[in-house]
């Protein structure tokens, strides 16, 4: 998660070029108070990196399966 | 833990208690703001997908793509090197912080001192090996992938300067390819030296990590498993604690460095000359010559478009100030 470094640097600035999605979700629940948006931002959000994480696990497990030798050859 | 009464009802508890808040996030996401904050209700009575509405119709969040972008950055490098850290440099592969905090530094600062520490800390991550993978490909593949993608993530910061001074850049000559190639240059001219000598050793550096890290993941390699390999082979079989050697070398390779491994492993092994050199090549010839051809094949390209795109083609009165002639990409921010 992006959060910290955008947050403590440039707070999401300038305009809105490094207001981050994590950055914005506080900014919505919090700053704005609109709980039901915000509600629905982080699932969606939550959705997403699921969906990037299974991706990159599945690919990547593949690929070292792969690249594993046989049993037995030395 | 079958002896526990009431195991499943603990268990039961302890997930409900574990989901309960994802469960409270998708109640109040098909929640009104009013039925929110006014009550409290397990389910939402009047439900609406309103929320959800006014996310997917906001056109802000379909231009955050290159947040998602550094998300599979981030995503890709935690699993790869985490996939590769099997071997001793596990616990430093993993913590990959250095990237991120240069190229902030870099896109908030581009004209100060915190860029001009980013080589510095570039090298030492270099140095202590942090940026190494098992596979030296790897390394090619972030190389040839970061850099391009840092100068995206610095045009879509660009990006969010008021539509006035774009404009106002846009005549001076600004563009992409120029925001490019101005930023990657290897050329030195006073204006933009740091930051082109900072991308640029960042390029380099990735690299130099590329190789050593090739050579590093190698010699770990060889530490756990060609050091038993090469005992068969020299008729030393399997005699003795076979691993006890691989267990101390591999301590000496996280403690000191991966070559004092290999060579620890090498002479338990009881071979003479350092294996890896045999066995995979590398240091060879032809790794050396594919990368000292990319090196300079990268600094003329480099070099060629600098010089193709001078400085003295900007439009603009020669007369006006400095600051109203730097391109937008170069904007303070401090």
């Amino acid at each position: 998660m992006i959060y910290t470094e955008p947050f403590v640097v440039t707070g999401g600035g300038p305009g809105n070029s490094t207001t981050f999605v994590s950055i914005e979700l506080v900014k919505i629940a919090l700053g704005q108070f609109d709980l039901g948006k915000a509600a629905a931002l982080s699932l969606v959000y939550n959705l997403i990196i699921i969906i990037v994480c299974w991706v990159f696990y599945t690919v990547m497990t593949n690929a070292g399966a792969e690249r594993r030798p046989a049993k037995g050859v030395a | 833990m079958h002896s526990i009464p009431g195991r499943r009802l603990i268990l039961s508890l302890f997930l409900i208690f574990l989901l309960l808040p994802i469960y409270w996030l998708v109640n109040m996401s098909f929640k009104t703001n009013y039925e929110i904050v006014t009550t409290m209700t397990l389910w939402p009575h009047q439900p609406t997908i309103a929320n959800y509405m006014r996310i997917f119709t906001d056109a802000s969040l379909v231009l955050r793509l290159h947040q998602l972008v550094e998300i599979c950055r981030a995503q890709y490098h935690h699993l790869d090197l985490g996939r590769a850290g099997r071997r001793p440099m596990r616990f430093r592969v993993t913590r990959f912080l250095g990237d991120k905090q240069s190229v902030l530094l870099a896109v908030v600062e581009p004209d100060g001192a915190g860029s001009g520490l980013c080589p510095a800390v570039f090298s030492i991550f270099i140095r202590r090996s942090t940026c190494s993978t098992r596979h030296g490909r790897s390394r090619w593949r972030t190389c040839i992938f970061n850099v391009p993608l840092a100068v995206w993530i610095l045009e879509g910061f660009v990006s969010g300067v008021p539509r006035e001074i774009d404009e106002t850049a846009f005549l001076d000559g600004y563009s992409f390819p120029r925001f490019f190639i101005t930023d990657t240059g290897a050329v030195d001219r006073k204006r933009h030296r740091r930051r082109r000598v900072f991308l640029l050793q960042v390029l380099l550096g990735r690299i130099a990590a590329g190789a050593h890290a090739d050579l590093g993941g190698r010699q770990a390699d060889f530490g756990h498993h060609d050091a038993h390999r090469l005992r068969v082979r020299n008729g030393l079989g399997t005699l003795g604690r076979g691993r006890r050697p691989d267990h101390h070398s591999r301590r000496a390779g996280d403690l000191v460095c991966p070559q004092l491994q290999s060579r620890a492993a090498s002479r338990s092994a009881g071979c003479r000359r350092a294996p890896w050199k045999a066995s995979h090549g590398w240091p060879g010839r032809r790794r050396p010559r594919f990368f000292f051809a990319l090196l300079a094949g990268t600094l003329a390209v480099m070099t060629w478009l600098a010089v193709a795109y001078p400085e003295a083609e900007r439009v603009g009165n020669p007369a006006d100030s400095d600051d109203a002639r730097r391109p937008a990409c170069s904007l303070r921010l401090f």
